[in-house]
């Protein structure tokens, strides 16, 4: 999930660069930016809203998707690196399962990084319909987690 | 920046690691009674583990946050809640707006810790900000909490990092300590201790009373010490027995036979035999306990009891570590 | 001997160190962030681990990740290569705390070394001989001033915990001192989190002449002769070469020993350089020591016959080192050019792009380091280099025009290169004669034609 400083940060080497357009596709999100007809550099770097106006057009596309289907189905992605856990606590009831519903909010899972827990949050409103790791998997950072069918609005 | 008590709830005291170097001139150690909870609570808002927090008992207080205030929750949970939405523990909580924190039932344990980033600005009485109500030592004027009470903070040491908006008043991390530890009231907690000084003064009965059965806390149980009832303790023959220096988990029994587990307003040193030590490893556990909680016994050498605890401090100093990297790289706003 | 070892690194580097791995029999984890999902690096690797997004702070400098990846995947060592974590004291500690060998010296080696003024004092109580200046930070004006005034100006401050160029004022007589120290200060403050500066004679144009140094767990150091990177622009090295046309045999020695005596001074292990500044009397003094393995290291590599990786990774696993100081020997002569993805036109200005055609010279004595690939993206979240010439000649001459010929050859369609910025500097006369220093390039004008 691109967030406020990943965009400053590569605005400002886009815009330090040659480039006069650049795309970045990172897991299920896309950022497309074009730079002013006179792409022209930039020597001081003004406020990050002038930067946006002036000069950048942004377009962020999409949500946490992996995997497009017509049918409207997400994937929900590890966002860190660590050993996955099904339940809050050992031996505990599992967070999430097949049929149930969820919201942006819901916690569906824990990731485990050097002790410490992670909650991981649906992101997306909707019924989950796979569960694709086990309590104990190690996941890598972007690793699909779970298939959320998502509710239309 | 300040925290004003709006109700005080049932027993409310600032508490740091505890009052060292007096004992020997009779000063009471106090400090928090389950200190792995205020160690961990003052990692995550970037104190140093032995500021200060506040200990809170069973049913909690109402106290108006201030916006700008980082703090966190940890040790028991007594379901914590900001304008009716649950505050998540055992992680930093960002307040964005004044808002009213208030609690509920004890779900787990018995005794809450709330630190605040830059800890509680009072005045350290020789050398600790504990309280010790009975000698009015310490803490907020030497007493619990009040109605009306203005607690200042000293200047926050964190800053928010990548943390989510939860809602209009308090932001959060997803990352949390996970908790292990804290029991919940229904269940009968195993305390490991190893023998005592005078173990082999008890009779073989009590000796094994003692390790095989179930106990539970009186209604006299409180920060000097839990009274506990259950089979009562005999020694072999009557034991004459000079004063001697007592520690944080010492179980003693007085000659009515009803063991008493000392905790953190114990007295400096005791004159009843010690059947047992509960192991340091388990004393946050013990911290934890409330009148009615059930426990019993299990021993354990020495060198397992060393081993725990160089276990749980590993443990700890890992967890310190990777709060920090957590901290720092989400203070590089 | 280890088993399997995680490389906390992208790009060239990466594949360096998986190639001798594998030479070596040793089982290696490549980490990537989500952009690099195609490189080289991956590719050659037994396993691979996605560790975060593009971001360097969320991907190649994520300690919790990386620490992570390297115990559930089962990893005995982690290589930092250089860059991101290379130097980081406590990631180097962390590694040690979780049981993992980190392949490169000390924590405490690494700190200390790292912080600018605490090096300096540490190698002048060694006996490496030091820059004239202030023995540790500026403190009060007034001493820095009669400081200055006893070595002669003009006089340099630097930043204790900088580098790269940032933190440094010159003062080129005692009425622009103060102003020297307070703008140094607030940069070195900005840049570095930490203000702390001090003081030294500023040298006008010297050599930068390093010391690559091999040190094991026994107490081993060698020394593997000199490379010379005087080409510099804006404290960014573009151009190596080993041995230094500035060099003389008996200068070679005493640098050498001196650069033995500051990893003694550390108890360094591993591979490490130490950074000289030559004056044109021939005296030499200590700048700093990297303690890593450096982007130049395969110039070493070709003019003594030994991979460098492979000594750095016996040194920090408790072997010993693989060869002693009488078995080092100099032969030819070794030049290397970074290739960057920038346009030498437009002030190197950073020219990331997908390379559409990607061809790579070859030959006798010619050696091409690089993840690059046709068809492969240049990235702007990370350094622009492309690939690391490197070519050997008997001579320095016959170096020279194999390099030329190399650059000729050498086809990048797709993105601007600093190719031709090279071809000009190889063909430049002072250069040719090996009369060059550190102002060098700032008397060198590129002709974009």
């Amino acid at each position: 999930m691109f967030t406020v400083e990943d965009l400053r940060e590569i605005i400002e080497m886009v815009e330090k660069s040659s480039l006069q357009s650049f795309e970045l596709e990172q897991g299920s999100e896309k950022l497309r930016m074009t730079k002013a007809a006179n792409g022209s550099l930039v020597k001081e770097s003004q406020s990050f809203a002038d930067e946006i106006n002036n000069k950048v057009e942004i377009k962020s596309l999409g949500n946490k998707v992996v995997e497009r289907d017509e049918e409207g189905i997400n994937v929900i992605a590890s966002p860190m690196v660590g050993t996955f856990y099904a339940a809050a606590e050992p031996g505990g009831e599992a967070l999430v399962k097949v049929g149930q519903k969820v919201t942006a909010g819901s916690v569906v899972g824990i990731v485990e990084v050097m002790k410490l827990f992670n909650e991981i949050e649906a992101e997306i409103a909707g019924v989950i319909t796979d569960v694709l790791v086990k309590d104990g998997d190690f996941v890598e950072y972007g690793q699909p987690l779970f298939r959320v069918c998502a509710e239309k609005s | 920046m300040q925290i004003k008590v709006a109700r005080p709830g049932l027993l409310t005291t600032i508490q740091d690691l505890g009052r060292r170097g007096y004992q020997k001139y009779g000063i009471i150690a106090s400090g928090a009674m389950d200190n792995w909870a205020l160690r961990i609570g003052n990692a995550v808002v970037g104190n140093k583990p032995e500021e200060a927090g506040l200990e809170i008992t069973m049913s909690g207080p109402v106290l108006e946050l201030p916006a700008g205030l980082f703090f966190s929750l940890t040790g028991g949970d007594l379901k914590a809640e900001i304008e009716g939405i649950a505050v998540p523990m055992w992680r930093p909580i960002h307040i964005k707006k004044k808002c009213q924190l208030r609690f509920g039932r004890p779900i787990l344990g018995c005794r809450s810790y709330m630190t605040v980033s830059g800890g509680f600005d009072v005045a350290k009485v020789m050398g600790s900000k504990s309280t010790y109500l009975r000698a009015a030592l310490g803490g907020f004027q030497g007493r619990s909490l009040q109605k009306d009470d203005i607690l200042p903070i000293g200047t926050s040491l964190i800053r928010e990092g990548k943390w989510r908006e939860r809602n209009a008043f308090f932001s959060a991390p997803c990352w949390y300590v996970p908790q292990y530890y804290v029991p919940s009231s229904k269940e009968t907690v195993t305390l490991r201790y190893t023998v005592g000084g005078q173990w082999n003064a008890f009779s073989k009965r009590s000796q094994q009373d003692f390790s095989a059965a179930v106990f539970s806390l009186s209604n006299q149980s409180d920060r000097m010490g839990y009274r506990l009832s259950g089979p009562k303790l005999m020694l072999k023959d009557s034991l004459e027995m000079i004063s001697e220096a007592v520690a944080f988990g010492s179980v003693q029994v007085p000659p009515d036979g009803n063991p008493i587990i000392l905790m953190a307003d114990r007295q400096t040193a005791g004159g009843y035999p010690k059947i047992g030590q509960i192991i340091l490893a388990d004393l946050p556990k013990t911290g934890q306990l409330a009148p009615g909680s059930k426990v019993c016994f299990s021993e354990v050498s020495l060198q397992e009891a060393e081993i725990l605890y160089l276990e749980q401090e590993k443990k700890y100093r890992d967890l310190l570590r990777s709060i920090a990297w957590n901290l720092l790289l989400r203070a590089e706003a | 001997m280890v088993k399997k070892i995680l490389i906390a690194n992208r790009g060239e580097i990466a594949v360096r160190i998986i190639r001798t791995c594998r030479e070596m029999g040793i089982e290696t984890i490549a980490i990537y962030s989500l952009p690099d999902k195609n490189s080289l690096h991956v590719k050659l690797a037994d396993q691979s681990c996605c560790i975060g997004p593009a971001s360097p702070k969320e991907s190649y400098l994520q300690i919790p990740a990386i620490l992570q990846a390297a115990k559930n995947m089962g990893a005995d060592a982690i290589h930092p290569g250089y860059g991101f974590l290379a130097e980081n004291a406590d990631f180097a500690q962390a590694c040690k705390d979780e049981g993992i060998i980190f392949i490169g010296p000390s924590a405490a080696a690494i700190r200390k070394m790292g912080d600018k003024a605490e090096a300096k004092k540490a190698m002048a109580a060694a006996g490496v001989p030091t820059v004239p200046g202030t023995v540790g930070l500026i403190s009060d004006v007034e001493k820095a001033a009669s400081v200055a005034a006893g070595i002669g100006y003009p006089v340099i401050v630097k930043a204790t915990a900088g580098g790269g160029g940032k933190g440094m004022r010159i003062a080129k007589e005692e009425a622009s001192l103060r102003q020297a120290i307070q703008l140094a200060q607030k940069e070195a403050a900005s840049s570095f989190g930490n203000g702390g500066v001090y003081l030294e004679k500023y040298l006008a144009a010297p050599r930068h002449v390093e010391i690559q140094i091999m040190a094991d767990g026994y107490g081993n150091i060698v020394h593997l002769g000199e490379r010379d990177c005087s080409v510099q622009r804006r404290h960014q090295k573009l151009l190596e070469e080993s041995p230094s046309p500035g060099l003389s045999t008996e200068i070679r020695k005493a640098m050498g020993n001196a650069a033995v005596l500051a990893a003694k001074a550390v108890e360094y292990c591993g591979a490490g350089t130490v950074e000289f500044l030559l004056d044109e009397d021939g005296s030499f003094y200590f700048m700093e020591m990297n303690t890593r393995i450096q982007v130049e290291h395969p110039v070493t590599e070709m003019v003594t016959g030994l991979d460098l990786v492979k000594a750095q990774i016996l040194a920090t696993v408790g072997e010993h080192l693989p060869f002693e100081q009488s078995e080092i020997e100099l032969r030819g002569c070794a030049l290397e050019c970074r290739i960057n993805a920038e346009d030498p036109g437009a002030d190197f200005v950073p020219s990331p792009g997908i390379l559409e055609k990607y061809q790579v010279p070859g030959g006798f004595g010619v050696r091409i380091d690089s993840a690059a690939f046709e068809g492969a993206a240049v990235l702007p979240f990370y350094d622009s280099m492309i690939a690391k010439v490197i070519v050997w000649g008997a001579t320095r001459k016959e170096a020279i025009q194999r390099m030329q010929r190399v650059l000729d050859e050498f086809t990048i369609l797709g993105v601007k290169t600093t190719i031709p910025f090279h071809q000009q500097v190889l063909a430049d006369e002072k250069f040719c004669l090996g009369e060059f220093n550190t102002s060098f390039l700032e008397t060198f004008t590129f002709s974009s034609k």
